[in-house]
């Protein structure tokens, strides 16, 4: 359950910090040293198996760079940050405040 | 040799894994910044307390010390990705933006860890090029890729070669890098060519 929160917290951090990128493209240290300032501390090889679920959901593509994974937005996962679709299993963003 | 990796757990990295939630809910709290710090530490005290209570797993609360370390530790690091960010930006319209394939994306990939590293590295003083290594070995790999064009290899080589240089030059010296260290970081990314 905890788990389960956690992991949809860590797939948004992921999209928005792609977003944030001038070319919507991350590779997975760098990803994983994002979640880490988000209080979300753990191995590469856990921030590999939640890029391939997002990868699954049609949100990034991914490129295998020898062991590090580099994620580039999709449209899809574009459009779940900016609150235009919903994927499921990923954390809906907060509104922006008025 | 530099150390690498993260070097020595903190009380809150050795936390079980039933209070990630928390450690989460507080890194949030700490970096939206409407409470104060010691205010976040009481709840996130008390909501450690719970899980103990709830799960019976025994664990050390972590001080207000190791929470003060945890809290600054985070806002260096998110201002460090977010330098990356901007200095990544100026230097990458200098890619060659129309052959956006493997190697160009593999070799932005490895300039932008490479710039995180040499910021990180001169706050916390070892210098650990882990990722951005990485990165230039699966660069050079795909280079070397069979399917790779003489000429596109030799295109991406030279960019890549000239933007290392350039982070290298221009962060190292920003972030007080000594020139040994800056031949070094030049030789791990670019062979031993320069």
């Amino acid at each position: 359950m905890m788990n389960r929160i956690l992991r949809e917290e860590a797939r948004l951090i992921v999209l928005k910090a792609l977003r944030q990128q001038p070319d919507e493209q991350l590779n997975s240290e760098l990803l994983r040293l994002t979640l880490e300032t988000f209080g979300i501390s753990r191995e590469r090889a856990w921030v590999h198996d939640e890029l391939r679920w997002l990868r699954d959901m049609g949100a990034v593509t991914l490129t295998e760079a020898g062991s590090i994974l580099v994620a580039t937005l999709t449209e899809k996962g574009a459009r779940h940050v900016e609150r235009r679709t919903v994927i499921e299993g990923v954390k809906r963003p907060a509104r922006p405040e008025a | 040799m530099a150390p690498r990796g993260r070097g020595r757990l903190s009380a809150i990295d050795l936390l079980p894994d039933d209070c990630s939630a928390i450690i989460a809910w507080a890194a949030d709290q700490l970096a939206a910044r409407d409470r104060t710090q010691l205010d976040i530490y009481a709840a996130f005290r008390e909501k450690l307390i719970a899980v103990q209570g709830e799960t019976g797993v025994g664990f050390d609360i972590p001080s207000f010390s190791a929470f003060n370390r945890f809290s600054v530790r985070l806002a260096q690091m998110t201002r460090r990705l977010e330098q990356t960010r901007d200095i990544a930006a100026t230097i990458s319209e200098r890619f060659d933006a129309a052959a956006s394939d493997d190697l160009t994306l593999i070799a932005a990939e490895a300039i932008k860890t490479l710039i995180f590293e040499i910021l990180q590295s001169a706050g916390d003083g070892g210098l650990s090029t882990r990722g951005a290594q990485e990165l230039a070995n699966a660069l050079r790999a795909a280079v070397a890729a069979q399917s790779v064009s003489t000429a596109r290899r030799q295109a991406v080589e030279a960019a890549f070669a000239e933007k290392v240089e350039d982070v290298v030059e221009t962060i190292g010296k920003e972030a007080g890098l000594s020139a040994e260290r800056v031949a070094q970081l030049r030789r791990d990314f670019l062979g031993v060519r320069t």
